[in-house]
């Protein structure tokens, strides 16, 4: 990204979320003044109403043409690839005067990140309804970027769950793994056109045949549900945790099923959640690790 | 494609977490195994009390492509729902005998292997065997009789039905009707003169000569209870098969195979044809509309399939060939085309062959 050499390192401007160049934010740093005045306050929906920034030295904004000028424009505007292609002016995208949408408490800033949030994948705290617009080419990179790490993150995750849990099955029975169970589970209940279709053209392969189709069908789940992840944790810890608890309930209800069949299940959705806390930590672009509010948001991709 | 994502940083737990994941599944599967690996060897079959009498001569047939008599262990079909196969060790073993009985007895495998032995050939079929399909197998299986066993705890009148269950909780009813008459019906620890294989059934199943295998042939079998066909519906019962299914007259082309070429000339056409615990009379072969009679192998017992055979005298062009078989008790296998459900599938094998 032409203004973006480094990830790691990132111009100022890229690390405020409307991308303004360091100079153009004077209040910024002296942010007590215009926070404070009733214009603010009242109009931080459209910076239109800053008469502050008009005034301000280099400000740039009419300048550049980045759109600023319309109140109705909204924050969603300069979020989302406003800084270079202009923004096309969908009044519908402005959240509404949410006031936990906007900059309106001191505290927000200067609060540090909460520690359960170094385990939320940084888009996760984009928590308004401002996202990417897909019609810009940008935003579509950022999509996909955001869909490849998401994927892999849960991939990855539900691999390590499996993983986990045939080796804790290792040490109860093989019947006690979940992908066991939850197989034998789907055998007993497939109608019965479903299971001849399977006989008559897999043979005495259709156990392969489930058990491969299971796997797809926990990749694909996996990847959604990591994808999901990247705009908030909780799904994939969530998600993560209902496929570790489905699996010991299938475990428990089998028939001549023990007790014991449930610590596979369970042992593989705590190290899935374990994966996935690593993963997504390690996903957090380092921008918002830094400037945990404004930075998350600009950065997430 | 550009992301703010520390990119090295996030392969690097993404390395991590593969290696973990696949650590710990190939672990798994390597311990599991290990720990869960039955050493079928350590059985030792006794020799029958009952041994079968010798093979008769011509009971085999030496036709390249014609499916051997006794089925070789690892094409020995195997239908059933275990996705793993149960471990069982023959001293954890019991066979537990209830319900509507005198009094319920469980039996241990080593009481078990001191029962007298009986050595019997039978032909399995499964009821998902389509005209012409692979479904069917042939083995000699050593056992003790089960009616012998039942016997003990004293079958009480009405209990029409055996529920037999399997270590996995699986269901399979058997009438006691052609369990208690006379026949084979085997709980067998010995298959082809070695131990059950684990999946077979190790280390007891059960074999009913006559039966299609989901109403009799329990495999790892750990519990028989005795009740009525009105009571209980056994596991492929609830799912819509029929109660009892007597396996039907069927006989099947094995050479050659359809949609093939063959040398005009002599073609031999060969295959099996089954009627378990009924014999097969005769085997007749239609080759364009006419019916010939086949020439059969020897019959080992009624509880076998047989051979067949029929040496045409190709032309060339296109042919279409048929295969039927007719039982001791005179019923001809019909013509009609069934699929497997409920109860087990009809009509006439048929090939089609290019004689060039």
């Amino acid at each position: 990204m032409s203004y973006d050499p480094s990830p790691r390192t990132p111009p100022r401007q890229d690390r405020w979320p409307s991308a303004t160049p360091q100079e153009a934010w004077p209040a910024y740093s002296g942010r007590g003044e215009y926070r404070q005045s009733a214009d603010y306050r009242g109009a931080y929906g459209g910076y239109g109403a800053y008469d502050g920034y008009r005034g301000g030295p280099a400000d740039g904004y009419y300048q550049q043409g980045y759109g600023y000028a319309d109140p109705a424009a909204g924050y969603g505007a300069p979020w989302d690839g406003g800084y270079d292609h202009g923004y096309p002016g969908a009044p519908d995208d402005f959240p509404g005067p949410d006031p936990g949408a906007g900059y309106l408490d001191e505290g927000e800033y200067l609060e540090p990140i909460p520690s359960g949030a170094l385990l939320i994948a940084p888009d996760a705290l984009r928590a308004h309804d401002w996202g990417p617009r897909r019609s810009q080419g940008r935003d579509r990179d950022r999509t996909r970027g955001g869909l490849v790490v998401g994927s892999v993150t849960g991939f990855l995750a539900a691999a390590v769950a499996i993983g986990a849990a045939t080796l804790a099955a290792a040490f109860v029975r093989p019947q006690a793994s979940p992908v066991i169970a939850v197989g034998g589970a789907f055998i007993d209940r497939t109608p019965s056109a479903v299971k001849n279709f399977a006989v008559e053209h897999f043979g005495e392969n259709d156990k392969t045949m489930l058990l491969l189709g299971m796997y797809a069908a926990i990749a694909v789940l996996a990847m959604v549900i990591g994808c999901l992840s990247r705009r908030n944790a909780a799904i994939g810890v969530g998600g993560i945790a209902a496929f570790g608890l489905f699996g010991a309930f299938v475990a428990i209800t089998r028939p001549e099923a023990q007790p014991t069949d449930v610590i596979p299940s369970v042992v593989g959705g705590l190290a899935g959640i374990a994966a996935f806390a690593w993963l997504a930590y390690a996903a957090a672009p380092v921008a918002a690790m830094r400037h945990a509010h404004g930075g998350g948001r600009r950065r997430a991709r | 494609m550009s992301t703010a994502v520390d990119r090295r940083k996030f392969m690097t737990a993404a390395a991590g977490t593969a290696v973990t994941a696949a650590a710990a599944g190939v672990g798994g599967e390597i311990l599991i195994s290990k720990r869960f690996r039955v050493n079928t060897s350590a059985v030792k079959l006794a020799p029958p009390v009952v041994k079968p009498p010798p093979l008769p001569a011509g009971y085999s047939l030496n036709i390249p492509g014609i499916s051997p008599f006794f089925t070789p262990d690892p094409q020995f079909y195997r239908v059933d729902t275990a996705l793993v196969l149960p471990v069982i060790s023959p001293s954890a073993w019991r066979l537990r005998i209830h319900g509507m009985v005198d009094h319920p007895v469980t039996v241990t495998f080593d009481q078990l292997m001191k029962l007298p032995m009986i050595e019997h050939d039978v032909t399995l079929t499964c009821v998902s065997e389509n005209v012409g399909g692979p479904y069917i197998g042939n083995a000699r299986w050593e056992g003790t009789l089960l009616a012998d066993v039942l016997r003990r705890a004293g079958i009480q009148s009405g209990a029409d039905q055996i529920v037999m269950r399997d270590v996995n909780g699986m269901t399979i009813g058997v009438a006691t009707e052609p369990v208690m008459d006379g026949r084979a019906a085997l709980l067998a620890v010995g298959m082809n003169g070695q131990p059950l294989p684990q999946a077979h059934g190790f280390p007891v199943r059960v074999v009913v000569p006559g039966l299609y295998g989901y109403v009799s042939a329990c495999k790892w079998v750990v519990d028989m209870q005795l009740t009525t066909f009105g009571a209980f519906d056994a596991y492929w019962v609830q799912r819509g098969w029929d109660q009892q299914a007597v396996i039907k007259t069927e006989s099947r082309i094995d050479v050659p195979k359809t949609d093939t070429s063959v040398a005009a000339g002599k073609v031999t056409i060969a295959g099996v044809a089954w009627a378990q615990h009924r014999g097969i009379e005769a085997v007749e072969v239609n080759i364009d509309g006419t019916w010939h009679h086949a020439k059969l192998a020897a019959q080992d017992t009624i509880d076998t399939w047989r051979q067949w055979y029929y040496i045409w005298d190709a032309t060339a062009g296109p042919h279409t060939i048929k295969v039927r078989a007719t039982d001791r008790t005179g019923h001809t296998q019909t013509g009609v085309v069934h699929g497997t459900e409920p109860d087990g599938a009809t009509g006439y094998h048929t090939i089609q062959v290019t004689v060039d």
